[in-house]
């Protein structure tokens, strides 16, 4: 047992991910609030160059991009959310 | 917006008319009828919006479904070493429906409204015929119900660097962390879920302390009554329990996670004679002959779990319980139970402390986008005891004196529904899991008490959250 914990510690600190591009900053940066649309919505937008470039998503690199749509659809207006007291 | 409409295309209209004057005549009149209709157009489509807006004022309140149909094949060994002679595969239903309202900017409402059946079980009768399920829901009699699972106001009381919030009524405190994982959701449940998971009315006091440290902090401290012993027996002292409880998230760690520690006190446990036995072979509930207060309980523990590690997620709880029995008993079924204690003839129960302890740990892995498979396995102490009087799971494999492992596939159907198949074997050490009733008594010297060694299941769920 003491074994399987410890293994499993090891496996989860050794493959954690300390850098990277982090989708709530890059929201946060453009000042896009996730809940504002519904998943369609984001999908929509990230569709169309002229809505990128009203938001001012078109500045940023395609990895980027693709790490904020993951962010906002995530916490989109219809998606799954969390149910926590005082959230 | 209209106007601007109208400029640009007067603009165009201006700056396309070169040629002679006769054409641009015609082409004017051409534009002046284009622009009618376009103005037309707008007209409809500002009506329809005002529709739109007009219901989405009066919508207060927003629904969601949550649903899931499972197929159960237990099996079932006694400690004597034998197993009932006919075990049926157990379909139940259950259906959430979830509520979401933001009533103000500083107050808002989240309920869920349940049902969770066996199929085929109501005590329905009808023309001398008992146990009619079909009659359920359908007769103006029906005594069953949609139950109040969560109604709580999340009130935002202050602003500034620590805001305060305020959650009062029925609390989000079951299918907590890191019960998601196998579901395949987010976080449904504020609460570790080795130490907590039911409904619970209380108060909780969230301050959100992420302005003030590094990453997301949330400090809770919650109240609750998860027994109200007075309306039964005046004599009798409500059951209180008062917890501190730290969400954390630390900035350096990218992945989806969280790192949680707790400390809850309970005082004056009831004997609650309506108390499940669990380990019975023939469940029944015990008989109430009047309720007394059998002692003190605290709970201390941690988890931390992550998510999207290398297509991986990872969980690991701990907890410890201490269970402060004051002597008094309840008797029931020839025996005397105190608080994880028991009375002879001869000795009265101890009044000593009894420690337990439990871990939980486990891990999945998403094959591609549509296929996970996960293990999880827990084991608890002989005198292991928890608030998980209510999980998801009817086993309550969390509140095992013993240990179980659990392995299981899921298939996402769409992004709102999954299939999962699983197999959970629970093996107990002890009698009275999940129950803060009686000593616990080893399996192997419960012979002839109709106490269950070993349940498996192989289950098949259907999972719909929209």
């Amino acid at each position: 047992m003491k074994r399987f914990i410890k293994l499993l510690l090891l496996m989860s600190f050794m493959t954690i991910s300390l850098f990277g591009a982090d989708g709530k900053a890059l929201a946060a940066q453009l000042k896009l609030s996730a809940s504002s649309k519904a998943i369609v919505q984001w999908n929509r937008v990230f569709k169309k160059k002229r809505k990128m470039k009203k938001l001012g998503i078109d500045k940023l690199s395609d990895a980027d991009k693709a790490v904020l749509k993951a962010y906002l659809i995530a916490h989109a207006a219809d998606s799954d959310a969390p149910e926590v007291a005082g959230m | 917006m209209n106007k601007k409409i109208l400029l640009s295309l007067a603009t165009v209209a201006f700056l396309t008319t070169t040629s002679s004057f006769a054409d641009n005549t015609s082409d004017i009149k051409e534009l002046k009828a284009q622009i009618a209709d376009l103005q037309a157009y707008i007209e409809d489509v500002e009506d329809s919006l005002g529709a739109v807006e007009t219901r989405s004022y009066t919508d207060k309140v927003q629904l969601g479904l949550g649903m899931r149909v499972e197929a159960n094949n237990y099996s079932t060994t006694y400690a004597d070493g034998s197993s009932p002679k006919n075990e049926d595969i157990v379909y139940r239903t259950k259906l959430n429906i979830n509520m979401k309202s933001k009533i103000a900017d500083n107050l808002k409402f989240s309920g869920r409204l349940s049902t969770y059946k066996n199929w085929g079980d109501s005590s329905h009768n009808y023309m001398g015929m008992t146990d009619v399920d079909s009659r359920q829901g359908r007769t103006p009699d029906d005594s069953n119900a949609l139950y109040v699972e969560r109604a709580y106001l999340d009130w935002y009381m202050t602003g500034g660097k620590i805001p305060l919030i305020l959650t009062i009524g029925r609390q989000p405190s079951s299918d907590g962390p890191s019960y998601q994982i196998k579901e395949g959701t987010a976080r449904k449940g504020t609460y570790d879920a080795l130490a907590f998971d039911g409904a619970a009315d209380g108060i909780v006091l969230t301050a959100n302390l992420s302005n003030v440290t590094p990453g997301s902090t949330a400090l809770r401290i919650t109240y609750g009554k998860p027994n109200n012993g007075s309306d039964y027996d005046s004599d009798l002292k409500d059951t209180t329990a008062l917890g501190v409880f730290v969400d954390k998230q630390c900035e350096a760690i990218k992945q989806k996670h969280l790192i949680q520690a707790y400390y809850v006190t309970a005082k004056d446990l009831n004997a609650n004679p309506r108390s499940f036995d669990m380990n019975s072979s023939s469940p029944t509930y015990m008989t109430v002959q009047g309720d007394k207060n059998l002692g003190d309980f605290d709970i201390y523990g941690a988890m931390f779990e992550i998510q999207n590690v290398n297509k991986f997620d990872f969980f690991i709880h701990y907890s410890y319980s201490v269970a402060k029995p004051n002597g008094n008993t309840y008797s029931w079924g020839g025996r005397n139970l105190g608080l994880l204690s028991s009375a002879t003839a001869v000795d009265g129960a101890s009044t000593s402390n009894k420690t337990g302890n439990a871990v939980w740990v486990g891990t999945r892995y998403k094959v591609d986008s549509n296929y996970a498979v996960g293990a999880e396995y827990n084991k608890g102490s002989k005198n292991w005891f928890s608030a998980t009087y209510a999980p998801n799971d009817p086993m309550n494999k969390l509140a095992v004196r013993g240990d179980a492992i659990e392995v299981y596939a899921s298939k996402t159907v769409n992004k709102h529904a999954n299939i999962r198949v699983g197999y959970v074997d629970v093996n107990y050490d002890y009698t009275g899991s999940g129950n803060h009733l009686g000593a616990p008594m080893k399996i192997s010297n419960a012979l002839g008490t109709n106490a269950i060694k070993e349940v498996k299941n192989i289950y098949l769920t259907f999972n719909v959250l929209f």
